[in-house]
């Protein structure tokens, strides 16, 4: 079947691109080089103290696994979303999930607690419950609802991260950095708290697959089907939001991906989801990659926020697909 | 909505957040480093120990003309009895000069000499929005000095008021030098800022000479560490980078064009530092425990030789008379049996 | 034998009531056609029968149960619904569209087996649309869209089968195609079959029962030839008619018999 050998290229793209991401950055180390190191990592042969092996192994392995599954996590939360609220614009960040994450880390960072992450997290997913539960006092919970709560809360939570690094002066450059989003220093335990659950989010929308199609006909054509809306709904933006919770405690706000992947996976595979969902995450995963293997190397040794990149690549992507129609 | 009570728990969370960050850690403030996002590229080569190259201030005498370090023609008619410093450097220059009792307003984090702030106003913080122009004029003074393109904002509301305005920013220790018999000139303290000078070049000058008799393949690599998320370094045009190069090192982002740029740790790694020097504001995140739990950290050579220097970041920041502490603490930092 | 049936119903949006009191029968094997006034209820009537409107009083019930104590999935096992008009930028294939049918059975995890392969071939067989399988939606016409959105409903093999103006969008090739079809499911397969339409002669070309929609309740059901009489319609409609007979069928034919010019809508 052709989506199968589809997803089975993606694979080994994405496969790949995590050998070829442990080659470039800052220090460029030849391929052979890699799989010496790993190669003597994995098997305990020689103490690897070699600072190819450091590198490879402590810094650019855990990262790249790392952004390869944020991007899954974004781009399958973002063709989610763009199903259930039958928008092309809808990203993962719709109802909340940004803003809220930006609250948490901007509040850590300016408080001085060494809890960033987890404060990011927790403000994401709180954010999104306050959607949900402003969704439903307004009146029928429905798609419409979640879009114009979440449009309200995030502009409130972005003016108060505003009002924050106002009062605040000093940490600015943290904040804005993780603002930009990036990976820098990330390794093996932000990957080992964050990665299971972008995975385990993933994992739920693909099994959700068949209630998102149905849903792309409209929410009571839905019902009429025998979709029960308020549970489906609470299943896909619980399952989006883990991942797109964990993806910003990990790498702050990176956008673009979970906008353009899935409009980018349906010319490839059409909208049905069983074959979207994971086409979108491998070709997230391969596109965050990528940046963040850019971010490290166009201006070494400094590096860019992989955020910022994303914006940049994105933005002309966008106006292309805008200019086929 | 209104029915909401969640709208209320909002709005009392958000209250609760803007009490957070008023009453955040109240440790002294560090002295505010210059904002990365407006990186200027400045040319690498420092200029240190070469006579100023700016006219010599002129005899004391009122009134008198100097040219500032933005290429202002600024005009002081009589000697300035109320003088407001908009930035720390400046303050302890002022200070340092003789001009202090002529000093009416300060910055916050004008901390230095200790006594500075007794019985006079403060006029704001260091970025120009924090400076309140009411206040600086409501202090009538004859004489502002402001820090360069960073105070434009200020500095312009200032002038359109009808004050003075001199500016300060040096790129260099020539600069700074120039600056100081500036300051002695304007404030009519002329001799004494000649001594202040006369001093810091000896001081200056025995660092140096000692610093250039270390054999090349002895120089130390350094990394200047300002902050570790993210991982912020020193460029060879700010002071710190010049004075590592002063003091005998090598700082080893040296081919860096901005001036705090954000680098990956991978690069810190394979350029092998063998000490790694930081301020006091970041002294927290630079004890060799955290560190080494960075990954890929823990087998830096300057960990497993336990060569991490904490420096004043007050007096390695500021463009003032205590560059020259700074440089002999940085030239003890790096080589403590050459440096006592 | 009656699988759905309106009771005492009075449905309404916010405050208003637009149906009071309204009893309806549905039953196998036959097509029901509400006919009526725009804005007189018909919409409304058959969104409360396939469980999308709550009734403000009475119930519905479904093979004699309130359809609002049933799930969503017991509903859509024994009734389908075909909406008037649905969104068709998303990229999915007529099949793909189809075999969500099956949902209401195999559940919305489960995947599909042969029986589900079979009766979404089935459904796309019935409505012709075999050689059209692969195509996507957006690339359809309206007729054709309008009979994948029948066999969606075909494959959830229900008893009864509620269209919402099927016609309303389809040039004469279709109109004629997609009510033969409904007529076919319900007099061949046995299915009840309930369709709303503004077009009154296609009413009662159509639909062996018809239940004539007006004022705020249910004005005349019975056979087209009882309830399109002239009084019947004019009172529904507050317009004088004249009603014929269809030159092929015998069935009525409904024409305005006001002025041919007035002074004013």
């Amino acid at each position: 079947m052709r989506r199968v050998r589809l997803l089975a290229g993606l694979a080994a793209l994405l496969a790949a691109g995590l050998i070829v991401s442990l080659g470039v950055g800052a220090v460029p180390i030849p391929l052979g080089q890699v799989i010496a190191a790993l190669w003597g990592r994995l098997t305990a042969a020689p103490p690897a103290t070699a600072q190819d092996a450091i590198i490879v192994w402590d810094l650019r392995l855990p990262r790249a696994l790392l952004a390869a599954a944020l991007g899954a996590g974004l781009a399958s939360a973002g063709a989610a979303y763009q199903a259930v609220f039958r928008n092309p614009l809808a990203d993962p960040f719709v109802i909340g999930a940004s803003g809220g994450a930006a609250l948490g880390a901007t509040l850590a960072i300016v408080t001085g607690l060494p809890l960033v992450m987890p404060a990011a997290f927790a403000g994401a997913v709180l954010a999104v419950i306050a959607v949900y539960l402003l969704a439903q006092s307004g009146g029928r919970p429905s798609a419409i609802n979640l879009l114009l709560a979440g449009a309200a809360l995030s502009t409130l939570l972005s003016s108060a991260v505003t009002l924050l690094m106002f009062l605040s002066d000093r940490n600015l450059h943290e904040v804005f950095a993780w603002l930009m989003g990036g990976l820098a220093g990330r390794s093996w335990p932000h990957l080992r708290t964050t990665a299971p659950l972008m995975l385990a989010g993933v994992a739920g929308l693909w099994a959700l697959a068949r209630p998102l199609d149905a849903l792309t006909g409209g929410e009571e054509s839905a019902q009429s089907l025998g979709l029960n809306l308020a549970r489906a709904r609470f299943a896909i933006v619980a399952a989006a939001t883990l991942a797109t919770a964990a993806a910003v405690a990990a790498g702050g706000i990176i956008g673009f991906v979970g906008l353009i992947v899935p409009h980018a996976g349906r010319r490839l595979v059409g909208g049905s989801h069983a074959g979207l969902i994971p086409i979108s995450a491998l070709a997230g995963g391969l596109l965050v990659l990528l940046a963040d293997d850019l971010a490290r190397t166009v201006v070494a040794p400094v590096e860019l926020p992989v955020g910022m990149l994303m914006a940049l690549i994105g933005a002309p992507f966008f106006l292309w697909l805008l200019k086929r129609g | 909505m209104s029915r909401s009570p969640l709208f209320v728990v909002l709005l009392i969370g958000i209250a609760l957040m803007m009490v957070a960050a008023a009453c955040a850690p109240a440790a002294a403030p560090a002295a505010p480093i210059s904002a990365p996002a407006t990186a200027t590229p400045v040319p690498p080569k420092p200029t240190v120990t070469t006579e100023p190259t700016k006219p010599a201030a002129p005899a004391a005498g009122y009134p008198l003309t100097l040219k500032d370090e933005l290429g202002r023609e600024v005009k002081i008619a009589t000697r300035p009895g109320r003088i407001v410093s908009l930035a720390p450097s400046i303050t302890e220059v002022l200070f340092a000069v003789g001009a202090g009792p002529q000093v009416v307003g300060l910055t916050k984090y004008c901390n230095y000499p200790p006594a500075a702030a007794q019985g006079r106003e403060i006029v704001g913080g260091f970025s120009a929005k924090s400076l309140s122009v009411e206040k600086i004029i409501s202090l009538k003074p004859d004489l502002v000095f402001a820090a360069g393109a960073t105070h434009k904002p200020v500095s312009e509301a200032l002038e359109a008021a009808g004050v003075t305005v001199f500016n300060f920013d040096p790129k260099d220790f020539a600069g700074v030098y120039a600056n100081i018999l500036a300051a002695g000139a304007l404030t009519g303290n002329p001799a004494q800022a000649e001594k202040v000078v006369a001093g810091m070049k000896a001081r200056i000058e025995k660092v140096t000479t000692a610093a250039a008799s270390i054999p090349q393949d002895q120089r130390v690599k350094v990394f200047y560490e300002v902050w570790d998320e993210p991982l912020m370094t020193a460029g060879p045009a700010t002071f710190i980078g010049q004075m590592i190069e002063l003091a005998g090192g090598v700082n080893v982002f040296a081919d860096v064009k901005e001036q705090y740029p954000t680098v990956s740790g991978e690069a810190v790694i394979a350029r092998a530092p063998a000490v790694i020097v930081g301020p006091n504001s970041h002294g927290e995140g630079l004890t060799a425990e955290k560190i080494a739990a960075r990954p890929g950290w823990k087998d830096l050579a300057a960990l497993k030789a336990g060569r991490i220097v904490i420096v004043d970041g007050d007096i390695i920041s500021r463009s003032g008379p205590r560059l020259a502490d700074a440089l002999e603490a940085v030239a003890r930092g790096l080589y403590p049996e050459r440096f006592k | 034998m009656t699988t759905l049936e309106a009771h005492d119903l009075t449905l309404g949006y916010r405050d208003a009531a637009v149906l009071r009191d309204l009893h309806l029968a549905v039953r196998p094997g036959r097509v029901l056609a509400l006919a009526g006034p725009n804005g007189a209820g018909k919409t409304t009537l058959l969104r409360a029968l396939a469980r999308l409107l709550r009734p403000r009083q009475g119930a519905v019930l479904l093979d004699g149960r309130d359809v609002w104590q049933l799930s969503e999935r017991d509903i859509a096992r024994r009734l389908g619904l075909v909406p008037q008009n649905e969104a068709t930028e998303w990229p999915l294939t007529v099949e793909q569209v189809v075999a969500l049918g099956r949902a209401a059975h195999r559940g919305w995890f489960r995947p599909y087996a042969a029986a589900d392969h079979a009766a979404v071939d089935a459904a796309l067989e019935q409505t012709g649309l075999g050689p059209l399988r692969a195509r996507l939606l957006g690339e359809l016409s309206g007729g054709e869209r309008q009979r994948v959105l029948i066999a969606r409903a075909l494959a959830q093999e229900p008893a009864t089968i509620l269209l919402d103006e099927p016609t309303a969008h389809l040039d004469l090739r279709y109109q004629g195609a997609v009510l033969g079809l409904a007529r076919r499911l319900a007099h061949t397969c046995g299915l009840a079959v309930v369709l709303s339409l503004h077009d009154l002669n296609l009413a009662a070309l159509y639909a062996d029962q018809v239940a004539l929609i007006a004022d705020g309740g249910l004005l005349a059901e019975g056979s087209p030839d009882e309830v399109f009489t002239a009084g019947h319609l004019q009172r529904a409609y507050g317009v004088p008619v004249a009603v014929g007979r269809h030159p092929v069928y015998g069935t009525p034919l409904v024409m305005p018999a006001a002025e041919r010019e007035s002074n004013h809508v």
